[in-house]
């Protein structure tokens, strides 16, 4: 069976990845050095390198409260965001996925949020969450500051995000679903299985594969959002919001520290490897 | 076989070709196309001798219907003379545009004129790629005095003007008459002291003519105001002016208390309401008749006038206490001439900057962006009088202005790291208002956080 | 039979609701483009009138053909160039052995987690060197490849039965064959989703677009949303007026995309 690997098959698979990886190079691997360059010096207000500083950068936000307060938000928000958007993304694909006249324009809606710009989106939900003019707090008959009070403004971020994410979790699943071969819900159905039992029976393992891809992407985008809070609460009140992110931008853009921005870029990069690891290793033992 | 599989392969490389030569060859063939519509569009009328006519770029950060008030200005200038063409290019917000023009400073290509928010003037004077705009008075007889001395004090540094103020505002009281009139108040005197303004509030919210008295954002300009308000320095080294900050003046001289504990007493009334960081979000409740009385820019005066539901009154920022040094200080942005180390382009980036600042220039931008004209002499233009007279309302900005006394305590303060300074604030304010920190402790705080970003940043230009 | 009519009903019910919530704050969005000022500070849900007044505004205070056609040109190539780049990578990670490949697709994968941030401005120093400045090449080729639409693809040719690629291999099919022939077609829902996801993404785009453009004829729609918005004082009418305007063209994309999304694959056929 094993054959001597001519010249042109043992060189063949790299090509395939040649085109993406001259592009990485170019634009993520090279200027990413950069900033782990940076990440060890003082930066001027331009944002160039000044003084090389060693792991000071580091030893700063590592001794700063605000520091861990941003991971602990970004985490609160990336867990609720995770499950949220994907478990409604799921039930929306599985109810349009029936046969029904309509669906078309079903799936539209749902995939509409998507297209929705995050500046278009914030505004919109700022006058929904206003706390005197606000639908929400007329239809609830409540007069809650939803983004002005610590304890509700991410919750209210949340909700936001969650509604422009569910288009893409939305797509995905449904996409993956035309793959769901049709003779396993038959069978399915031939046992006796209701609704419910089949979708956990027969639609979440053969879509696995799509959910953990989800799971993977949610976590980072998660990790990485930062639109919505720059538009809606720029971090606040009292830093209930100020996610990780937010807060290297605020470092890097408005506060002119690019080496301490840089250093959490790292910490963040780090973070999120070895979530992502994680989750492969669980991949590994639900899929196998 | 092998003949299929080559077409599939070229058809893929073509495809990858594609998409690659699309985005070179469209670049070189639009970019030329964009240049005669650039030309087209702004220098139309003017085609004959195009080419030797010296081009300048302008960025700036107006959005909406100030945006089109600065084309509509570049456009005058271009049709007025016929050597120079300006090409106004929008960069986004504030902080966008300060982000791009760090970037551009490090690779070359930043523009001739650059429109800089107040809070980053500091920046803009320590660069080293500017030009004080003083340098250029003497050889073009330009006239200092053309240009009030209680706003270009703003963007001078040791009793030289490094920038020319473009859109010059300050805060103020906007009031609803209606409201005014309804809980018995008289619509046509405005309360001028915080206690004032705390009374009215008392009243307004009792005789159920509003639901909430008074508001204001959380916003780190209202802040500095106030300090200013009282006569004292933000930072020290006279707020900056005398030389580089290097730490906060406001907690030891009492003044950032006052204010504080000041706001902390209206919030806890119960008659004022507190509708976070968002200005826009202040001036919906104000406009739709929730609250009675917020402080905002002059700037939007226009607007509100335009679309207000009710009657709108306003009077002075409210005071803490009366001072006699003490006034407001201005607010919005300025034009720095950049040097871009062409001779040409320098002299003729300045003569648009200076014709900024006519009469005319400053009647018009002033009429249609509700910003204040520079140059005192643009009110006596017939049009803008015509205009004051129907808008009453102008007129308590202008006086106010003209009522605050030139000083470095109305200079305001000038700072490296004010955007951040406004962005602690911003942390530290909802925490006093929500009693998990006493002012004392918020001033401290806030005192302590901007030192340590001072120091920084005066270590990182070192 | 009866109760399969209820349980029709009621997935219809279930999406009607779905549908009238996800949809709320884009008819929202709709109702204040189309409202005056005193309507919005009423507090008013519907519009009292139909107006283009705010469109007309919109339409004055930034050019917006010129950003759409601008952004059409950019997400249609960036979305091309993700799927192909996407798509080449992914097949050699998930169908091909080659040593390294683990140590490759994780190295690969690792680009998601660089906050764009970080990179942000020293890409456009890169772009600033090469003089690209201000052309569709600036918007474009930092955008060609992405470990997102690899990954995604990859996920979509593991779902594929491996014995396909193995009768393909035994019939002397080559790779490259068996990649257009075969693997493309079958995953083509999975290029649909992609298509859509890279296309919306690339088209809400703000603040690259916004670095390495100068020029207004280059711009794309985002920034054109942001020439809506004024410094002090915003009027959200016009906001909302250029917000409408720029979702027809997403809502073709995605009209566009779906029916890759859907008619793509016919299981039964594959694997029966």
């Amino acid at each position: 069976m094993k054959k001597k690997k001519t010249l042109f098959q043992t060189v063949e698979p790299y090509l395939y990845i040649l085109p993406a990886f001259i592009f990485f190079c170019l634009f993520v691997f090279w200027p990413f050095g950069k900033t782990l360059y940076l990440s060890l010096s003082r930066t001027t207000p331009l944002g160039e390198a000044a003084q090389f500083v060693g792991l000071q950068n580091f030893i700063n936000i590592f001794t700063d409260k605000d520091f861990y307060n941003s991971l602990l938000v970004s985490f609160e928000y990336a867990i609720m965001m995770v499950v949220f958007s994907i478990a409604l993304g799921f039930i929306l694909a599985v109810v349009s996925n029936e046969k029904m006249k309509g669906k078309a324009i079903f799936r539209t809606i749902y995939a509409l949020p998507m297209a929705v710009s995050a500046a278009a989106a914030s505004v919109v939900f700022m006058f929904i969450f206003h706390s005197s003019l606000g639908i929400l707090n007329r239809v609830l008959g409540t007069n809650i500051g939803w983004l002005t009070d610590s304890k509700w403004a991410l919750i209210s971020v949340t909700i936001v995000s969650v509604w422009m994410n569910i288009g893409m979790n939305y797509i995905y699943i449904t996409a993956a679903l035309q793959g769901v071969p049709d003779d396993l819900y038959e069978s399915a159905s031939l046992e006796g299985a209701g609704f419910f039992h089949k979708h956990k029976d027969v639609t979440i393992p053969c879509i696995s594969p799509t959910l953990f891809f989800l799971l993977i992407i949610n976590v980072i985008n998660s990790l990485q959002a930062y639109a919505q809070f720059k538009m809606m609460t720029q971090g606040g009140p009292s830093n209930s919001t100020n996610v990780i992110v937010y807060e290297i931008y605020q470092e890097a853009f408005i506060n002119s520290r690019f080496g301490v921005a840089c250093a959490e870029s790292i910490v963040l990069f780090l973070i999120l490897i070895v979530l992502t690891a994680i989750q492969f290793r669980l991949e590994k033992r639900v899929t196998y | 076989m092998k003949k299929r599989n080559l077409i599939l392969a070229s058809l893929m490389a073509g495809a990858f070709a594609m998409a690659v030569s699309a985005c070179s060859s469209s670049d070189s063939g639009d970019s030329a196309g964009d240049t005669t519509a650039a030309q087209q569009s702004e220098g139309g009328e003017s085609s004959q001798g195009s080419g030797d006519k010296i081009s300048i770029t302008f960025w700036h950060a107006m959005g909406g219907t100030n945006g089109e008030a600065v084309q509509q200005l570049v456009d005058d200038f271009n049709a007025s003379q016929d050597e120079i063409e300006v090409h106004a290019e929008y960069q986004g917000t504030y902080d966008d545009t300060i982000t791009k023009l760090k970037a551009a400073m490090q690779s070359g290509g930043f523009p001739d004129v650059c429109q800089m928010y107040d809070v980053g003037t500091k920046f803009m004077a320590d660069s080293g790629f500017i030009i004080p705009v003083e340098d250029m008075f003497e050889s073009t007889g330009y006239d200092k005095s053309t240009v009030m001395d209680v706003i270009t004090s703003y963007y001078s540094v040791d009793g030289k003007q490094y920038a020319m103020p473009f859109n010059v505002s300050t805060p103020m009281l906007y009031y609803n008459k209606d409201v005014f009139q309804a809980a018995g108040l008289d619509p046509e005197t405005p309360p001028t002291t915080y206690d004032q303004v705390l009374e009215y509030a008392k009243q307004i919210v009792d005789s159920k003519a509003a639901p909430v008295g008074y508001s204001q954002a959380i916003y780190g300009w209202f802040f500095e105001q106030q300090i200013a308000g009282l006569g004292q320095y933000y930072g020290n080294n006279e707020n900056g002016r005398t030389g580089s900050i290097t730490a906060v003046d406001f907690d030891q001289n009492g003044a950032g208390l006052k204010v504080m504990q000041m706001w902390k007493d209206m919030m806890d009334s119960g008659y004022c309401a507190n509708y976070g960081t968002t200005t826009a979000d202040t001036q919906t409740a104000f406009f739709s008749g929730q609250t009675a009385m917020i402080i905002e820019s002059t700037a939007i005066l226009k607007n509100a006038t335009d679309s207000s539901p009710f009657e709108i009154g306003t009077g002075y920022l409210p005071r803490i206490e009366e001072t006699e040094d003490g006034g407001v200080i201005i607010g919005g942005a300025s034009l720095w001439l950049m040097n871009t180390g062409d001779q040409a382009k320098q002299d003729a980036a300045w003569k648009f900057i200076e014709y900024t600042t006519t009469p005319e220039a400053q009647a018009k931008w002033s009429m249609s962006t509700g910003y204040f004209a520079i140059n005192p002499a643009a009110y006596e233009q017939e049009d803008m009088a015509a205009y004051i007279e129907e808008n009453p309302n102008f007129m308590t900005a202008i006086n106010q202005l003209e009522d605050s006394p030139v000083n470095n305590y109305t200079a305001g303060v000038l700072s490296g790291v004010q955007t951040e300074s406004r962005l602690i604030f911003n942390e530290i304010i909802p925490q006093i208002y929500d009693g998990s920190m006493t002012p004392e402790e918020g001033v401290a705080d806030l005192a302590q956080q901007v030192n340590s970003a001072i120091e920084n940043y005066n270590a990182s230009l070192q | 039979m009866m109760k399969s009519k209820i349980f029709k009903v009621i997935i219809y019910i279930v999406n009607i609701i779905m549908a009238m919530i996800i949809l709320m704050p884009v008819v929202y969005c709709f109702n204040v483009s189309m409202m005056d000022m005193k309507e919005i500070y009423g507090g008013n849900f519907w519009p009292s009138h139909f107006t283009i007044e705010n469109y007309a505004q919109a339409l004055k205070l930034a050019p917006f053909f010129t950003f759409i056609k601008n952004s059409l040109i950019v997400s249609f190539a960036i979305t091309a160039a993700q799927v192909v780049t996407g798509a080449l990578a992914a097949y050699a990670f998930s169908m091909l052995k080659f040593p390294g490949r683990n140590v490759l697709f994780m190295l690969m994968l690792a680009t998601m987690m660089i906050p764009s941030q970080a990179i942000i401005i020293a890409n456009y120093l890169t772009i600033a060197d090469w003089g690209l400045k201000d052309s569709y090449a600036a918007l474009i080729l930092p955008n060609v490849a992405a470990a997102f639409a690899v990954f995604n693809m990859r996920q979509a040719f593991l779902q594929l039965p491996t014995e396909i690629k193995e009768a393909a291999d035994i019939d002397g099919c080559s790779n490259f064959r068996f990649f257009c022939t075969i693997g493309l077609p079958l995953v083509k829902p999975s290029i649909g989703a992609l298509g859509i996801y890279v296309f919306l993404q690339s088209w809400n785009q703000y603040l690259w677009p916004l670095l390495v453009t100068d020029t207004v004829n280059m711009r794309t729609v985002q920034i054109g949303l942001g020439m809506l918005q004024g410094a002090e004082s915003t009027d959200f009418r016009p906001v909302m007026a250029g917000s409408m305007i720029i979702l027809i063209p997403s809502i073709l994309a995605f009209v566009l995309g779906q029916k890759q999304l859907v008619n793509g694959l016919t299981a039964g056929a594959v694997k029966g």
